[in-house]
């Protein structure tokens, strides 16, 4: 695989992995306590597949860092919160200092916040 | 095995169409030499399918929009003939996505010169879908042009950088030979863009749309994530994909209890059958659930990779089940669901899948019980061990040998103990148990509604097709004896 992108855009999608995935988790704590019938279901499952294209898009000394804890802050505000944050965190380099395939990613988390948003 | 492209002319028009828009995004000047050597095949291509779309009344005004094509198609010639020449860029790999574009519009062609009959007038919807189907061409061309352009501009940009303070030749003839082209590509954008611009919108209102078939996208996703689900098991059974997995049959499950539901409710599905499937439905969900959660526990940073074909398969299924199931934020009313597609078609495709989950589970039991190479990163695994010794009857041999504080401060790969393993096992066969039950209940739900005449009952002697719910509508049934 080409490595594409700067140092910068590869921290900010590693961090935007961290979001999605702190969102799936949410939402999956959230669908465990409404039930079967519960619509976080997809909505996790959705945020928690973002995540694995962020992820597969990482150089592999970078793996080691998505193991940090998420500023608490910011875990407190709830998953579509979270969700807002990573598309947030997308807009704040050109898509070039990203790697190449996460126009992949910024699309599919544009889908979530639609489909989240009531 | 090789996949039939069953996608319509539009649907391929389309698809070509938003190809040449990811050229747009994610591309690099080190894409330019690939794209240069793969654009002349894509207008090639559209030519061909220019030709054979049907022609278009003539009129003076229209002249120039006849040949625009032609010149079109002559520019990229000559591109081609200059790289011959020149030798730049050379030979080399071509760019996957343009070649997907030109392929896109050979399939196009082929399928228009197949079925396209010459000794009919043409209806005017049908000469107005013509005119919208060379525009999406031209806008294919006009997009994947300045796409192009801008990469080989980028290139150049690059080389003359890379030129600075050197002497090299290669670099040297880059320049100048990237400037002719990107004037080259420049004049195709330009005829491109006279035939698009002003005339796009209207002639696009002309297309044909074909309202998409719910249960028809539901059907193909279910088919295509089986099969992808027992590739990747087959050929990577990692814990990242295995957590994909379970959580995709959890959704799958809760999607059929959530159709099941509103087929029963709207009367499409026989309220016998729905109160069989629904507890078992939610037992198979709670299973996946369960074994997704073990499976996560494995999960460590240098192991987090995940299969992204499995993940295209899993987000195909998750859109097709969405825009069945929810409505906005919520779970759909049972109208509304059943306003969107035949619910008790639906039921059957997700049986079907639930049916087929019973494999997956053996297979990831399989992986649990046989796997050797499992590993686990040491701070779970010492959280698990410090848990079961305050708990009576812990596993005393996994007590025996602790985690060394190393491995936990690095948190290191280590391999599975004996604890760990027997949750998966207990996970894996609770999943096996309630996917098999939820096949069961599908064969119960059955019994409760057919008469013999319907065909064979399920048990040893029946296929497994013949063990597929039947939830037509009550109306579409057999008349029971009178």
């Amino acid at each position: 695989m080409i490595e594409t992108g700067n140092g910068e855009g590869i921290q900010a999608l590693a961090t935007v992995a961290r979001l999605l995935w702190g969102a799936a988790e949410q939402w999956g704590a959230q669908a465990e306590i409404e039930g079967p019938l519960s619509p976080c279901h997809l909505l996790s499952l959705g945020a928690d597949l973002a995540a694995c294209q962020a992820v597969n898009l990482l150089p592999d000394p970078l793996l080691g860092t998505l193991d940090r804890e998420l500023e608490p802050a910011t875990v407190e505000a709830g998953p579509r919160q979270l969700l807002r944050a990573a598309e947030e965190l997308t807009r704040t380099l050109p898509i070039e200092a990203f790697p190449s395939g996460t126009s992949q990613v910024v699309v599919a988390i544009g889908d979530l916040i639609r489909e989240a948003t009531p | 095995m090789t996949q039939r492209d069953l996608r319509s002319v539009g649907e391929l028009l389309l698809s070509a169409d938003v190809l040449t828009r990811q050229v747009l995004w994610d591309v690099s000047g080190q894409d330019g030499p690939p794209m240069l050597r793969t654009w002349g095949e894509v207008v090639q291509c559209a030519a061909d399918l220019w030709k054979e779309l049907p022609a278009p009344r003539r009129s003076p005004d229209r002249r120039a929009d006849e040949v625009a094509m032609t010149r079109l198609e002559s520019l990229a010639q000559g591109m081609h003939r200059a790289q011959l020449r020149t030798g730049w860029p050379g030979d080399g790999p071509a760019d996957e996505r343009l070649l997907q574009v030109a392929e896109t519009f050979s399939r196009a062609a082929a399928l228009v010169a197949r079925y396209h009959r010459t000794t009919r007038p043409m209806r005017p919807e049908v000469r107005a879908d013509v005119e919208a189907a060379r525009m999406r061409v031209m806008h294919a061309l006009y997009v994947g042009a300045h796409g192009v352009g801008s990469v080989v501009r980028e290139h150049v940009r690059d080389e003359r950088m890379a030129l600075l303070g050197v002497r090299n030749q290669r670099l040297a003839r880059a320049v100048p030979r990237g400037k002719e082209a990107i004037a080259r590509l420049a004049a195709c954008e330009q005829l491109a863009g006279a035939y698009v611009i002003g005339r796009y919108v209207q002639a696009s209102q002309g297309e044909v749309v074909i309202p998409p078939d719910g249960v028809g996208r539901l059907r193909e996703a279910l088919a295509a994530w089986d099969i992808r689900a027992h590739r990747t098991l087959a050929s990577s059974s990692t814990p990242a994909n295995l957590v994909v997995v379970a959580r995709t049959q959890a959704t799958v499950a809760m999607a059929a209890l959530a159709v099941v539901r509103a087929g029963a409710v709207t009367g499409r599905i026989d309220a016998d059958a729905c109160s069989r499937l629904s507890p078992a439905a939610e037992a198979a969900h709670a299973s996946w659930v369960h074994t997704a959660g073990r499976w996560s526990e494995l999960i460590s940073p240098v192991n987090r990779r995940t299969d992204p074909d499995l993940l295209v398969a899993s987000g195909e299924l998750r859109a097709a089940m969405l825009e069945i199931t929810h409505d906005r934020t919520s779970i759909a009313r049972p109208e509304v669901m059943a306003g969107r597609v035949d619910l008790a078609a639906a039921a059957h495709a997700l049986q079907q899948a639930l049916a087929a989950a019973v494999d997956v589970a053996y297979v990831i039991r399989d992986v649990a019980a046989h796997d050797q190479n499992l590993s686990a990163p040491a701070r779970m695994i010492s959280r698990r061990l410090a848990r079961a010794a305050g708990a009576p009857g812990g596993p005393v041999d996994d007590l025996a040998a602790p985690v060394s504080p190393a491995d936990v401060h690095a948190n290191r790969l280590i391999p599975l103990p004996g604890i760990v393993r027997t949750a998966l096992l207990d996970a894996g066969n609770t999943t096996v148990t309630a996917a098999a039950a939820m096949s069961v209940a599908s064969c119960l739900a059955r019994g409760v509604q057919t008469n013999p005449a319907d065909g064979p009952p399920c048990g040893p002697g029946g296929t497994s097709e013949d063990r597929q719910i039947e939830l037509a509508a009550p109306e579409q049934r057999p008349t029971r004896a009178r």
